[in-house]
């Protein structure tokens, strides 16, 4: 297997006048960091868009629902497993850990815990224990990400009335159900942090072709996938991919490197209202340019960039960084996408 | 998007079939109180919403459940049928008496580019074309001479597709100025068509209903019911797309006609050899 250069990722994506990210234990409101009013996004929530594009792009996938419903892992794995149900499927499978691997797309990038229930029933224990002698307890994901904090603070839609008792959120395989209620934000700008750990990615074979495939997913995950469970009016605006030469190395923390411009309206309610200042973001990777081998990004011509005196649009900034001497990879992201059959 | 009321019979009545008004009505009921849409109410420009039949047709019962959805490129005029909705569950239309026993929102998507479907108009769409029009593709004005139709044509099939296409983009294109996103490019500004293929519904092709657009105003109109095959384009012709099942096709929108539905979409898959 090729080994892979290692990659840091910076993805942002706005949200309007919807609720990007609930939480469960506060009412299902928008996540916010109580202290400086910044909002959340998780990175279990990024990375369930992704699986689910992948999942609708042909790609087979361990962790997901099973006709809407939660299911044990036993069960997922054995969706994984076309065919195996029990331990004597198993022992007829060369290599339970390639055939699963190699099928189990979301497992090559973010890993996965495979420790399986006890059951009262003798051939499901018989299954547990084959399944664990052949499967480590987990995968660790190669792919990670770190929950996004938004640029600016946001603003709750404060015309919250109790109408939970008259609406339903709508089955989850009709035709993208949101919710009505309004525990929404009006606007928020989330910047989330990637990483592509090349020592991480031999443990679960993700490979080239995986990796590329990332700069396409975010991207259409994003586009495709908040129509759905009260998502509605999510945008992806940038995408870089920065892909390093030296085999460990990485610059860290891109996302603190770009920040709202003072340009910016005082209160965002829009893509219109934003101004990203990313001249820190442009002066490092100049500095490191060395040390990079191609900087792989799409970017929205909604978008409005700041780099130094310079104002320019999001899909801008390829040509500005090229200028700077870096190999820049443009993604076109209905172009490269990589469909299975 | 598309909101979906779960109605609730609350006394036997004959199905209405030309409710159109008294629908309307009640939906109006819910946005009058706001000055925007009042202001909106008798212009031409609307406030851009769209809605189906109560369905499933038939005589009712109390006690059956019907639906009815009401669908519009702008978030905000759900919220506020939500919020109106919420409050005031009587939905009475006519002799039709419902209650509203659960509200859910949806927002169908055509797909990416490259994917393909289905969209079926669930109620008729209404295409009365002008002297202009009717000039344009070199149709007979007889009628519109006499002072027929209130100096408009109804489309029917001997007339050709071409008119009727042509209606349902300029009405979309319409609603793409007033309510849509004026990033993207309008309908009626793309030289390709909207839909990849379109075949009639009804077996005569168009049908004949009474209309009360106002009180004491009763009328004949024709309509036809299509089932449209696309493929998405590109970025802009999904948002075309989609703003059609948001607002309708055709004319009269808000009056009940043109209401559509995705009967099924299929993602873009790799070509295979």
């Amino acid at each position: 297997m090729t080994t892979l250069n290692r990659s840091e990722i910076l993805f942002v994506y706005d949200a309007r006048d919807c609720n990007p990210n609930g939480n469960p234990i506060g009412d299902n409101r928008p996540r916010r960091d109580p202290d400086t009013g910044h909002g959340i996004i998780t990175d279990v929530r990024l990375k369930r868009y992704l699986r689910d594009q992948l999942q609708d792009d042909g790609f087979g996938i361990y962790v997901k629902k099973l006709n809407g419903e939660s299911r044990t892992r036993t069960a997922l794995v054995k969706d994984v497993l076309d065919g195996v149900d029990d331990a004597d499927d198993l022992e007829e499978i060369n290599d339970v850990g390639d055939e699963f691997l190699n099928t189990a797309t979301d497992v090559r990038y973010f890993g996965a815990t495979l420790s399986f229930e006890k059951s009262d029933n003798k051939a499901d224990e018989e299954f547990r224990t084959a399944l664990n002698s052949v499967f480590p307890n987990n995968y660790q994901g190669p792919v990670q990400f770190l929950p996004a904090k938004s640029l600016n603070v946001v603003e709750e839609n404060e015309e919250y009335d109790s109408l939970t008792s008259v609406i339903s959120t709508g089955e989850e395989n009709r035709q993208g159900g949101f919710d009505l209620d309004d525990k929404r934000i009006k606007y928020g700008i989330f910047p989330f942090w990637g990483l592509v750990d090349n020592n991480g990615a031999e443990s679960t074979k993700l490979s080239e072709t995986d990796v590329s495939r990332l700069d396409t997913l975010c991207w259409r995950a994003l586009k495709n996938q908040t129509t759905s469970r009260s998502k509605l009016g999510q945008q992806p605006r940038l995408y870089v991919r920065v892909e390093y030469q030296e085999k460990d190395y990485h610059l860290g923390g891109l996302q603190e490197l770009i920040e709202l411009s003072d340009s910016s309206a005082d209160s965002l309610r829009s893509i219109n209202d934003v101004v990203i200042d990313v001249t820190a973001l442009v002066d490092s990777l100049g500095h490191r340019a060395d040390r990079i081998d191609t900087i792989h990004l799409v970017g929205d011509d909604r978008l409005t960039l700041e780099v130094g005196d310079e104002t320019i649009r999001g899909d801008e900034l390829g040509m500005h960084l090229e200028g700077q001497g870096h190999n820049v990879h443009e993604i076109d992201v209905i172009e490269e996408r990589d469909l299975a059959a | 998007m598309r909101i979906e009321l779960s109605l609730d019979a609350i006394a036997d009545a004959a199905y209405d079939t030309s409710a159109h008004h008294k629908l309307r009505g009640r939906i109006w009921k819910a946005l009058e109180d706001v000055d925007e849409y009042a202001a909106a109410h008798d212009t031409n420009r609307g406030v851009g919403f769209a809605f189906s039949n109560i369905y499933p047709w038939g005589d009712i019962e109390t006690g059956d459940q019907r639906y009815l959805r009401i669908a519009s490129p702008q978030r905000s005029v759900l919220d506020d049928l939500v919020r109106h909705f919420g409050r005031d569950r009587t939905f009475d239309v006519g002799q039709m008496r419902f209650e509203i026993d659960e509200i859910s929102g949806h927002a169908p998507d055509v797909g990416e580019p490259g994917a393909t479907g289905v969209i079926d108009t669930a109620t008729g769409v209404f295409c009365a074309l002008d002297r202009r029009l009717a000039e344009e593709h070199g149709l007979d004005t007889t009628k519109i001479d006499e002072g027929d139709s209130e100096t408009k044509l109804f489309w029917r099939p001997k007339h050709g597709l071409d008119p009727l296409q042509e209606t349902i983009r300029r009405s979309l294109q319409r609603t793409h100025e007033q309510h849509g996103d004026d990033y993207y490019t309008g309908p009626a500004e793309v030289d390709e068509p909207l839909f990849e293929s379109v075949e009639p519904i009804k077996d005569d092709v168009t049908y004949a209903i009474h209309f009360q657009p106002a009180t004491a105003v009763d009328r004949t109109v024709i309509l036809s019911k299509w089932r449209y095959g696309y493929r998405v384009r590109d970025e802009t012709h999904r948002y075309h797309l989609n703003l059609a099942l948001d607002a309708g096709i055709g004319q009269r929108r808000e009056h009940g006609f043109g209401f559509v539905n995705l009967i099924n979409q299929q993602p873009p898959r790799a070509e295979t050899s």
